[in-house]
């Protein structure tokens, strides 16, 4: 367990850093680095790298327009920097040295906080104060279930990264502590495939959250 | 003699592997029939891929999460134990 706990860098005025937040740091560089060299020369005479973008974006696109209609094309930007961010946070785990800084539970919050209150804002912003009118819908009876529902979806969102990515690195670890030689390697892959789908499913249910909020009362 | 401490640890080992087994037995069924039902209407629909594919990996990750919250529990229960805490 000691590999995969947070462990402390530095500390600042006795704050202790761990880990988690400089390969935090690390992965906003990666990002930002690469966007900007990505963006720098776009052009109407697309390159590869051009298309490869296009395309993820046309695809988040797809879906918000398929959920929300048209309204939903101005919250592909957040669905798809959520998923970014989360993408790359798993995968830095296979630079040697490195352990995936959604394996600490207060990132997966932090990121799941961010994801259901810009529903609530998304929401208010759309429908004022009608918006809190689908807590007493169909009946006000349905109150506490409504707000419980409310209360389950950042705990749910943020434990199934947390969950996944931790599992993964545990059992990565024991592999790692048995046969260090080939063995953790398939293991490996397959964590980068687990750390896709979880980026994936975590900037869709964001969209979807969303789409619940801005949408029609049904 | 089994002290107090020994019982609570015993308890927890046993029940976080029970526990993991019995959820993983439970979301393995549901993961098993979702991909087949998805299978089959892929068969006689071929050109609905792409929306089979992202409703599938949604529901597959609502039934994932349900056995990670159990291995979320016996990870606590293994590593984090508040009870053995509690008796001396």
């Amino acid at each position: 367990m000691e590999e995969v706990t947070p462990r402390v860098v530095f500390s600042i005025l006795g704050i202790p850093v761990t880990d988690v937040v400089t390969t935090t740091w690390i992965v906003m560089a990666i990002i930002v680095f690469v966007g900007w060299i990505l963006t720098r020369s776009l052009s109407t005479k697309t390159s590869k790298m051009q298309v490869l973008l296009e395309s993820l974006i046309e695809f988040y696109e797809n879906i918000a327009v398929q959920v929300m209609g048209e309204e939903g094309k101005k919250f592909v930007p957040l669905a798809i920097s959520i998923g970014l961010f989360i993408l790359f946070s798993n995968w830095i785990e296979v630079i040697p040295g490195f352990h995936a800084p959604t394996r600490d539970l207060s990132t997966t919050i932090a990121l799941a906080i961010v994801a259901v209150s810009s529903t609530y804002i998304a929401g208010i912003r759309k429908k004022g104060l009608h918006f809190f009118k689908k807590y007493i819908e169909p009946n006000p009876i349905f109150l506490p279930i409504n707000i419980l529902e409310e209360l389950v979806r950042p705990v749910s969102l943020a434990f199934r990264l947390f969950g996944n990515v931790l599992g993964e690195e545990i059992v990565i670890a024991i592999l790692v502590m048995i046969v260090p030689l080939i063995l953790p390697i398939p293991m490996i892959l397959l964590g980068l495939f687990t750390g896709l789908i979880q980026a994936f499913i975590f900037s869709l249910l964001t969209l979807l959250y969303v789409a619940g909020a801005v949408g029609e009362e049904t | 003699m089994l002290t107090g401490k020994a019982l609570v640890i015993i308890a927890s080992i046993i029940s976080a592997g029970f526990g993991m087994g019995i959820a993983v037995l439970g979301g393995a069924l549901g993961e098993g029939n979702a991909v087949s039902k998805a299978m089959e209407s892929l068969g006689r629909q071929p050109e609905a891929q792409s929306s089979i594919m992202t409703i599938l990996l949604l529901g597959l990750a609502f039934i994932e999460s349900l056995v990670i919250f159990m291995l979320v529990v016996a990870l606590v229960l293994l590593f984090v134990n508040p009870f053995v805490g509690m008796v001396q």
